[in-house]
C-alpha cells in the first residue's frame, strides 16, 4: 500500500505543481501499476465467470477451461508490465501500452454496445426505409459531380457544380438524420448513462486512453530504440483490422478446428475423439478380385463400400471408403475444376487476345463480358434454372434448332438429344460447370489481358519480320510471355471451383441436391446442417483446407521460381 | 483524501465484471411466443398468420409471433438446425415426420408425456392411431409423447381435365379399374399431344417413388423398422414401372419441379398431397379435379403424411407452449385451416361432422373424397427411431434416381441397396 | 500493297473482330436479356413453347357477361376473331382400317371429323395390327354420307369458340393449340407486386449493410495493406501468412462458431451482424499490400526525413495513388456485400422480415413464387441490375486495378 501512499502524496497540492506531476515518467509508471491491480481484479473475475457459467452454448467444458483461462490474459499482462515497467523495461512498456490500447479499444466496444449503437442498425435501416426518397439526394449529387468532371477543368461552372453536389450531399445527410430522428437516438444515447456500467465504461476508456498516450511519450526513459518505435507503429497501424480480424476470424477458426476433434452434434457438449473423424473420412481399403463373378462388394472388410472398381486384365481392383459420399464429392469437386478450367480460361485467352488488337470500342465489350461477373449468383442461378428448363427452357429450344437446321441442310438425321440438365445425373454437374464458367470468363478476360499488355510490342515485330504468321506469333511469343498470367489465372480458378457452393445450392431445386452434384463444401454444409454432425463437418472443412493450401504452395513454388525467367 | 478516491476507483472497478456480465433483462408484461411452421407457397403463409392471430387475439397474456419458415428448398431445416444449436428457435415448431426420431434422440424436442397427463383435455385417442403410435416412443421405457401432428394428408392426382378432353379420355374417376394399365395408357395419350406435354409429373422425393415401391407390396423397412426392406420383387416391379414412365419420356423428369408445368397446363396427372391445393386453386386456369391414385399390383397404396408440432426443449414457457400445441391442433382452429384448403385435420379421425366439414371445402368443387379414401388406406410416414434416416434417404433417393434414369435396373437397385443401407441401422 | 487494299484489309479485319466480339457478347448478356423480358411478363406467358422474347398479353372481349379471350381462326378465306366459350363438343375422328396407325392413332389419315353423336357405333370391334407385333382395337361406326362403316380413330373434347357479334358462327378446336390473339404488354405491376412482397424493405437493408461493409473495409484493408507493405515490425510476416492462410479457409466451416458468437453478443437476427465481422478481412488487406508494395520506397523515404508522421505520408502519398486499387477493392467489397447469401440465410431469420436483405427475399420468392417464373425474374433484375450499375461506373479504375493487383499476386 505504500506506492498508493507514495502516489497519493505526490498528487498533493502544493507538494509539487499538478502539471509537473503529470508530465513526470515515474508517477506514469505509478498510475499505471495501479491500474495494473484493478485489470488483474477485473480478469480474474471474468475468468471466474467464465468458469462458473452452467451452459456455456453447448460447447463442452474443454472450450469453457479454455475461454476462461484466455480471460486471464489480462491479468497476465498486467502483472508482467507491473514488475518490468517497475524495472524500467522497454519490453514492459510494450507490455503496459498493448493492455492499456486493447484495453481502450475494448471498453470503447463495450460502451458502443452499451449505448445501443450496434442493434441500432436496424433502426436506421427502418428510417432509411421509411424515408427513401431522401436517399435520391446522393445519386443526384453523383451525378453533379460526374458533369462536374466533363466540363473544363478551372472554369466557373466546374467549381460552381462540384459546390452544388457538396451542397446537396451535405443536405441530404443532414434531412436524413433528421427524419431519422437522430436527436432522439442521442437522448437515448444519454439515457444509458442511469446505469452505473455506461459511466464505468466511459470511465475506463479514460484511465485506459490517458495511460496509453502517456506510455507511448516515455519513449526515452525506456530508452526505447528504432526498431520498437517501428513496431509499435506497425502494430498501431495493423491493429484495427487485426483485432477484429483474431475476434470473428481467427476465434471461430480455433472452435472449428477443436471441434474437428470431436463428435460435436451443435446441440450437446461435444467429447472428444482424437482424429476418428478425419480416419472415418479418409479410410480406403483396396482389394484384388481374382473371381470376377463375386460382387465386388464382397472382397471388402467389413464397414468399407465400394467407391470404385477397375478392370486389370483377368482381375479386378476394388477401391472401397468407409464414407463413399465423401469420396464421390471429393471427385465431383475435382471434376467440376477439371471442366472449369479449359470452361473458363480457353474462351478467356481468346477473348483477351482478340480485346487487345487497338481498334475502338475495345473497353465496351470488356466492360459487357465482366457483367455476369458482377451478378448475384443467387439471381444467375434461378435465371439458368429457366433456362436450362428441360421443356421450355432456351437452351434445349437452341439445340433443337440447329439440330433441325443441319438436318434440313445436310441431312445428317441427328436426333434431337433433349437434354434434362438439371435433373440427369450426367448432365447436373457440367451444367453447375457451365454457369460458374459463364460467371468467370469476364473475370479471366481481364487478367489476361493485363497480361497481354506486358508483352512487349517490340516481341511482335520482331516475329513479324522473321516472317511468323499469326499462329506462330501466338504460338512463339503469347503463349510462353503470358505463362505467369496463365499459371495464375488456372490457380485461382481452381481455388474458386474448390470452394463451390452457391451454384449447386441455388441452381440445383432438389434437397437434398443428388450426389452425382455434391460438391464437397455441400457434403460439408449437409453433414452439419442437416445430420447434425458439426464435429465430422469441421473435419471435412479443414481437409478441404488442406487440399486448398495445397493448391496455393505450388503457385507459389512457381511464381517465385518463373518470375524473371 | 486522494487515497480514499483510489481505492474507491479499485472497488468500483473490481465491482464492474458483475455489470458486464449481468446484463439487464427487459421485464415484459405479456409472455411471447414464438411458432414456425413449413410452408409451401403464400397462400398457405397467410392460412397460418390468420390462424395464429385468431388464437393470439383470444388469449390473454400471452402474444403469439407466428414465423413462417423457408420452404422446403429454401433451407427450413437448414435454419432451424442452425437456430436450435445457437439456442435462438422458436418455442413451438413443426417438423416432418421423418424427423421425429432423430431430433428426440438428440434432446432438441421436450417430452411432453408429463404436459398431457396433467392436461384432462386431452386424449391421444383422438388422433389417427397408426401416427401416434410413432410419436409415443420411449427412448428411456418412462411415458413419451414427442408432439402432435399438424395435419395429415395423403397422395391425390391433380389432372387437367382440358388436356384429357383433348386427348379424348375418361377423367380417372370414370375409369373402372383405375389401375397402373389405364394410369399408363392415360399417360401416353395425354404426352403424345405435343412436344411441351407431358403425361404425368411427380416431384423427387421418397414419398413419390415409395408409392410405387409400396403399391407392388414391397416397403422401405422391415416389419420392426431394423432394416432396409427392399430387397424383394415387390420393389423390382414397382420401379420397372415407374422407370417406364419417365424413359419412355412420357413424365417431367425426374427431379424438375412438376407443379410449374403442371399449373401452366402442361402436366395431365401431377401426384400430390393436400397441402398443394391452395396454390393450385389460385394458379390453375384451366379446369381441374383430383382423383385417387392408381390401383398398384398389390392393391390400393398411398401414404398417410403427417408432420408434428413439437415444442423446443429450450423453450421458458412450457405451459404455454403446451396450450399453443392444445390450440393449434384443436378441432376448431384444425377446421379453420382445413377450411382455407391446405390441410386435413389429424384429430377428425372419429368425428364424422369434421370429415363431412373437409368434404364440403371449396363448396365441394372437388373431389375431397379422394383424400378420404387415401387416408383409409394409407401407410403412415414413419420416424425410424432405431436407423439414420438422412443418410438412408440419400441411399434408396440416389439409387432410385438411377433407375428412374434408366442407368441401373430396378432388379440390380434390389438386389445391392439394402446392403449399404443397413450399416445406417442401430 | 496500295492503299485502298490496305484499307479494305483493315476494315475486313475489323469486321471480323466485332462480328465475333458480337457474337460472343450475345451469349455473355443473353441470361440477364431473359431475365430482363421475362420480369414483365405475365404468368401464363412465361410458360410458352417454343420459347419467346417479348411479352404478351391475351385480347379479351366482353362475351356472355363475362372477360373471355379472342382467338383468331380462318373461315372461308376470310381470318375472323372468335371468342372462347364455356362449352366443350365431343369430337370423333374417323378412318378406314387400312389408314389408321394403331401405334399413334392421332397421326392416322382422318377422312371424317364431326361430333361423336351424330356418328351411330355399330358395337363391333376391329382390330387393326401396327409396327412389330402390336395391336389395337377400334370402334366402328356408320358415318353419315359415308357407304361402309368407319373406325373410330380418337376422339377429343373440343373448346366451342364463337363470334361476339354473329352468335351463329361456331368454331369447334382446342384451345390449347388455338392461335390466340395476343399484343406486346409489358407487365410493369410486377415490379409493384414484388417490391410488395419484401423486397423494398430488402432493397434498403442491401443498401445499408453494402455501404457499411465496403466503408468499413476499405478503412481497415488501408491501414492493415500499409503496415503490411512497408512498416517493417517484427512478427510481420508471420502474421501475414496467417491472414494469407484464412483466405483458403472454406468459409462454411467458420458458420457455426461465428453463430455462436453473434448469439453470444445478442447480435443474432440484427443487421449489425452483417456489417460489423465482414469489415475485418484478410482478402482486402492482402489486395492493399500488393499495390502499395508497387509503391517506390524513396517518395516515403523523403517524405520521413521532411518529419512527416505515418498517417499523414498514408493519407496524402499512399491512398492517392492507389485510386484504382481501392476501386478495385470497392467494387470486391460492394459485390461481396450485396451478393453474399448463406450467412444472411443463416443468421437473420426467417420470420424476421424487416431485417431481410435482397438474395435472403429473392430466394424465398422463388419459392413463394415457383409457379411464377416472371416474378422471380423480377426479384432477380431488382437485385442484379443496382451492381451493374456500380460497375459500370467505377469499371475503368477497377479493371486497371484488377490488372494491377492480380498478376503481380
Amino acid at each position: 500500500m505504500s506506492r498508493f501512499a507514495d502516489l497519493a502524496h505526490r498528487l498533493r497540492p502544493g507538494a509539487q505543481s499538478l502539471r509537473e506531476t503529470w508530465r513526470s515518467p515515474s508517477f506514469v509508471v505509478d498510475a499505471n501499476i495501479a491500474w495494473n491491480h484493478v485489470i488483474v481484479a477485473g480478469s480474474v473475475m471474468l475468468a471466474l465467470h467464465v468458469r462458473n457459467m452452467d451452459d456455456f452454448y453447448n460447447l463442452g467444458g474443454a472450450v469453457q477451461q479454455f475461454v476462461s483461462l484466455c480471460a486471464l490474459v489480462p491479468a497476465l499482462l498486467a502483472v508482467l508490465s507491473s514488475i518490468l515497467i517497475n524495472r524500467r523495461r522497454a519490453i514492459g512498456r510494450s507490455l503496459a501500452l498493448i493492455t492499456n490500447y486493447l484495453g481502450m479499444v475494448l471498453s470503447a466496444v463495450y460502451l458502443l454496445h452499451l449505448w445501443g449503437v450496434f442493434v441500432g442498425v436496424d433502426d436506421i435501416a427502418r428510417a432509411l426505409y421509411k424515408h427513401w426518397q431522401w436517399l435520391l439526394g446522393f445519386p443526384i449529387a453523383y451525378a453533379l459531380l460526374w458533369l462536374a468532371g466533363r466540363v473544363p477543368e478551372k472554369s466557373r461552372a466546374r467549381a460552381w457544380l462540384e459546390q452544388a453536389a457538396l451542397g446537396i450531399a451535405m443536405l441530404t445527410l443532414i434531412v436524413l438524420l433528421w427524419v431519422g430522428n437522430a436527436v432522439s437516438g442521442f437522448a437515448h444515447i444519454l439515457g444509458t448513462y442511469d446505469s452505473l456500467s455506461t459511466w464505468l465504461a466511459t470511465l475506463m476508456i479514460l484511465v485506459f486512453a490517458v495511460l496509453a498516450y502517456r506510455m507511448l511519450h516515455l519513449g526515452e526513459y525506456f530508452g526505447e530504440t528504432p526498431d520498437q518505435r517501428i513496431a509499435w507503429q506497425g502494430w498501431l497501424m495493423l491493429s484495427p483490422n487485426a483485432i477484429g480480424f483474431m475476434l470473428f476470424f481467427a476465434g471461430p477458426l480455433l472452435l472449428s478446428f477443436y471441434l474437428s476433434f470431436t463428435d460435436s452434434t451443435g446441440v450437446n457438449p461435444p467429447n472428444f475423439v482424437g482424429v476418428d473423424n478425419y480416419r472415418e473420412l479418409l479410410a480406403l481399403d483396396f482389394a484384388l478380385q481374382d473371381d470376377l463373378s463375386v460382387e465386388p462388394q464382397a472382397a471388402l472388410d467389413r464397414g468399407y463400400f465400394v467407391l470404385e472398381t477397375l478392370r486389370l486384365s483377368s482381375h479386378r481392383l476394388v477401391v472401397g471408403a468407409r464414407d463413399t459420399q465423401f469420396w464421390q464429392s471429393l471427385r465431383n469437386t475435382i471434376v467440376f475444376c477439371l471442366l472449369l478450367v479449359p470452361l473458363s480460361i480457353i474462351p478467356a485467352l481468346a477473348l483477351a487476345i482478340v480485346l487487345n488488337s487497338k481498334i475502338p470500342g475495345m473497353n465496351f465489350f470488356r466492360a459487357l463480358y465482366f457483367l455476369p461477373s458482377v451478378a448475384a449468383v443467387v439471381g444467375t442461378a434461378l435465371i439458368w434454372r429457366w433456362l436450362y428448363n428441360a421443356n421450355i427452357g432456351y437452351i434445349n429450344y437452341a439445340i433443337k434448332r440447329v439440330v433441325e437446321f443441319l438436318n434440313g441442310t445436310f441431312g445428317l438425321g441427328l436426333v434431337d438429344p433433349k437434354y434434362n440438365w438439371l435433373t440427369d445425373n450426367s448432365t447436373m454437374l457440367i451444367s453447375i460447370v457451365f454457369l460458374a464458367a459463364w460467371q468467370l470468363i469476364g473475370f479471366n478476360t481481364v487478367l489476361f489481358l493485363a497480361g497481354l499488355q506486358g508483352v512487349p510490342r517490340i516481341l511482335y515485330e520482331a516475329a513479324y519480320v522473321d516472317g511468323a504468321g499469326r499462329w506462330r506469333q501466338f504460338r512463339h511469343v503469347t503463349l510462353p510471355l503470358l505463362a505467369p498470367t496463365t499459371f495464375f489465372v488456372m490457380v485461382t480458378t481452381i481455388i474458386i471451383g474448390l470452394q463451390v457452393f452457391n451454384e449447386p445450392y441455388a441452381l440445383i431445386p432438389q434437397r437434398p441436391i443428388p450426389l452425382p452434384a455434391t460438391t464437397s463444401v455441400y457434403y460439408l454444409y449437409r453433414t452439419g446442417f442437416f445430420n447434425f454432425e458439426f464435429g465430422y463437418a469441421s473435419a471435412v472443412a479443414w481437409l478441404l483446407f488442406a487440399l486448398i493450401f495445397i493448391v496455393t504452395l505450388v503457385q507459389f513454388r512457381f511464381s517465385r521460381a518463373g518470375a524473371y525467367d | 483524501m486522494y487515497k480514499r478516491l483510489l481505492i474507491g476507483l479499485l472497488v468500483l472497478a473490481l465491482a464492474l465484471p458483475a455489470f458486464v456480465v449481468s446484463a439487464p433483462a427487459s421485464a415484459q408484461e405479456e409472455i411471447t411466443l414464438r411458432w414456425r411452421t413449413r410452408p409451401d407457397n403464400q397462400a398457405e403463409i397467410d392460412v397460418y398468420q390468420a390462424a395464429s392471430d385468431a388464437i393470439d387475439a383470444a388469449w390473454e397474456g400471452v402474444s403469439l409471433k407466428y414465423e413462417p419458415g423457408g420452404a422446403e428448398t429454401a433451407g427450413y431445416q437448414d435454419v432451424l438446425i442452425t437456430e436450435l444449436t445457437a439456442g435462438t428457435a422458436p418455442d413451438l415448431f413443426w417438423i416432418p415426420g421423418t424427423d421425429v426420431a432423430r431430433f428426440a434422440k438428440l434432446g432438441l424436442i421436450l417430452n411432453l408425456a408429463d404436459l398431457a397427463a396433467a392436461d384432462e383435455t386431452f386424449s391421444v385417442d383422438t388422433f389417427y392411431p397408426q401416427i401416434m403410435q410413432h410419436l409415443t416412443v420411449s427412448l428411456d421405457g418412462g411415458d413419451a409423447l414427442w408432439g402432435l401432428p399438424r395435419d395429415v394428408s395423403a397422395f391425390v392426382i391433380f389432372y387437367n381435365q382440358d388436356l384429357f378432353d383433348e386427348a379424348g379420355l375418361d377423367y380417372p374417376v370414370d375409369v373402372d379399374p383405375w389401375d397402373w394399365d389405364a394410369f399408363y395408357n392415360a399417360a401416353k395419350a395425354i404426352d403424345q399431344l405435343g412436344d411441351e406435354i407431358k403425361g404425368f409429373g411427380m416431384n423427387a422425393w421418397w414419398a413419390n417413388y415409395g408409392y410405387f415401391i409400396n403399391a407392388a407390396g414391397s416397403s422401405f423397412f422391415n416389419e420392426d423398422f431394423t432394416a432396409c426392406g427392399l430387397n424383394n420383387s415387390g420393389t423390382v416391379e414397382g420401379l420397372t414401372f415407374a422407370s417406364k414412365l419417365y424413359t419412355e419420356g412420357m413424365a417431367v423428369p425426374w427431379g424438375e419441379d412438376s407443379e410449374p408445368p403442371f399449373l401452366a397446363g402442361n402436366v395431365g396427372m401431377f401426384f400430390n398431397g393436400r397441402w398443394a391445393t391452395p396454390g393450385v386453386l389460385a394458379n390453375a386456369t384451366f379446369n381441374w379435379d383430383v382423383a385417387e391414385l392408381p390401383i398398384g399390383p398389390a392393391g390400393p397404396s398411398n401414404w398417410l403424411f403427417w408432420g408434428a408440432y413439437v415444442i423446443n426443449t429450450k423453450t421458458e414457457h412450457p405451459e404455454e407452449a403446451w396450450q399453443l400445441l392444445m390450440q393449434l391442433t384443436s378441432a376448431d382452429i384444425q377446421g379453420k385451416v382445413a377450411a382455407l384448403g391446405a390441410n386435413i385435420p389429424s384429430r377428425a379421425y372419429s368425428d364424422q361432422a369434421a370429415v363431412d366439414a373437409f368434404l364440403a371445402t371449396f363448396d365441394g368443387a372437388i373431389n375431397n373424397q379422394a383424400w378420404i379414401n387415401g387416408l383409409s388406406y394409407g401407410v403412415a410416414e414413419a420416424p425410424l427411431w432405431k436407423g439414420d434416416w438422412p443418410k438412408i434417404d440419400v441411399i434408396y433417393y440416389n439409387g432410385v434416381t438411377k433407375v428412374l434414369n434408366g442407368e441401373m435396373t430396378a432388379q440390380e437397385f434390389a438386389d445391392t441397396v439394402c446392403q449399404e443401407a443397413d450399416a445406417n441401422f442401430e | 500493297m496500295n492503299e485502298r487494299n490496305r484499307i479494305f484489309k483493315l476494315w475486313a479485319t475489323r469486321a471480323v473482330v466485332y462480328l465475333v466480339l458480337g457474337a460472343a457478347a450475345f451469349l455473355m448478356l443473353f441470361p440477364f436479356t431473359y431475365m430482363v423480358f421475362t420480369s414483365f411478363k405475365a404468368s401464363g406467358d412465361v410458360f410458352r413453347y417454343p420459347p419467346r422474347l417479348l411479352p404478351y398479353s391475351p385480347v379479351t372481349t366482353s362475351y356472355a357477361e363475362k372477360e373471355a379471350p379472342l382467338y383468331r381462326f380462318e373461315i372461308d378465306g376470310r381470318v375472323r376473331e372468335l371468342v372462347l366459350t364455356d362449352a366443350k363438343e365431343t369430337f370423333g375422328y374417323f378412318t378406314s382400317a387400312d389408314l389408321l396407325n394403331a401405334d399413334n392413332p392421332r397421326a392416322s389419315t382422318i377422312l371424317v371429323e364431326m361430333k361423336l353423336d351424330e356418328a351411330m357405333a355399330t358395337g363391333e370391334q376391329v382390330t387393326v395390327s401396327g409396327s412389330g407385333d402390336s395391336s389395337a382395337s377400334f370402334d366402328a361406326y356408320e358415318v353419315p354420307g359415308q357407304t361402309e362403316p368407319l373406325l373410330l380413330a380418337y376422339r377429343a373434347r373440343l373448346d366451342t369458340f364463337a363470334d361476339p357479334d354473329d352468335p351463329q358462327t361456331v368454331v369447334y378446336a382446342i384451345a390449347r393449340t388455338a392461335k390466340a390473339v395476343e399484343k406486346v404488354d409489358f407487365q410493369l405491376s410486377n415490379y409493384d407486386t414484388v417490391f410488395g412482397l419484401n423486397l423494398d424493405r430488402a432493397f434498403i437493408n442491401t443498401v445499408l449493410v453494402t455501404v457499411g461493409v465496403t466503408l468499413g473495409q476499405v478503412v481497415t484493408s488501408v491501414f492493415g495493406g500499409y503496415a503490411f507493405a512497408r512498416i517493417p515490425f517484427k512478427g510481420r510476416d508471420t502474421l501475414f501468412l496467417l491472414y494469407l492462410g484464412s483466405i483458403m479457409i472454406p468459409f462454411m466451416v467458420l458458420v457455426v462458431p461465428m453463430y455462436k458468437l453473434m448469439v453470444a453478443i445478442g447480435w443474432e437476427n440484427r443487421l449489425v451482424s452483417l456489417i460489423v465481422p465482414w469489415i475485418f478481412t484478410a482478402y482486402g488487406t492482402f489486395l492493399m499490400r500488393q499495390f502499395f508494395i508497387t509503391i517506390p520506397v524513396e517518395i516515403e523515404e523523403a517524405a520521413l526525413l521532411d518529419g512527416c508522421n505515418r498517417l499523414r505520408i498514408l493519407w496524402k502519398i499512399f491512398v492517392p495513388l492507389s485510386t484504382p486499387a481501392i476501386a478495385t477493392q470497392v467494387i470486391f467489397t460492394f459485390l461481396y456485400a450485396w451478393n453474399s447469401f448463406l450467412w444472411p440465410l443463416l443468421i437473420i431469420g426467417e420470420g424476421n422480415e424487416p431485417n431481410h436483405v435482397l438474395t435472403l427475399s429473392l430466394i424465398r420468392l422463388s419459392n413463394i413464387a415457383a409457379d411464377k417464373p416472371n416474378l422471380v425474374m423480377t426479384g432477380a433484375a431488382i437485385a442484379i441490375v443496382p451492381p451493374m450499375i456500380v460497375f459500370i461506373l467505377a469499371q475503368k479504375y477497377f479493371i486497371e486495378g484488377v490488372a494491377a493487383s492480380g498478376v503481380k499476386g
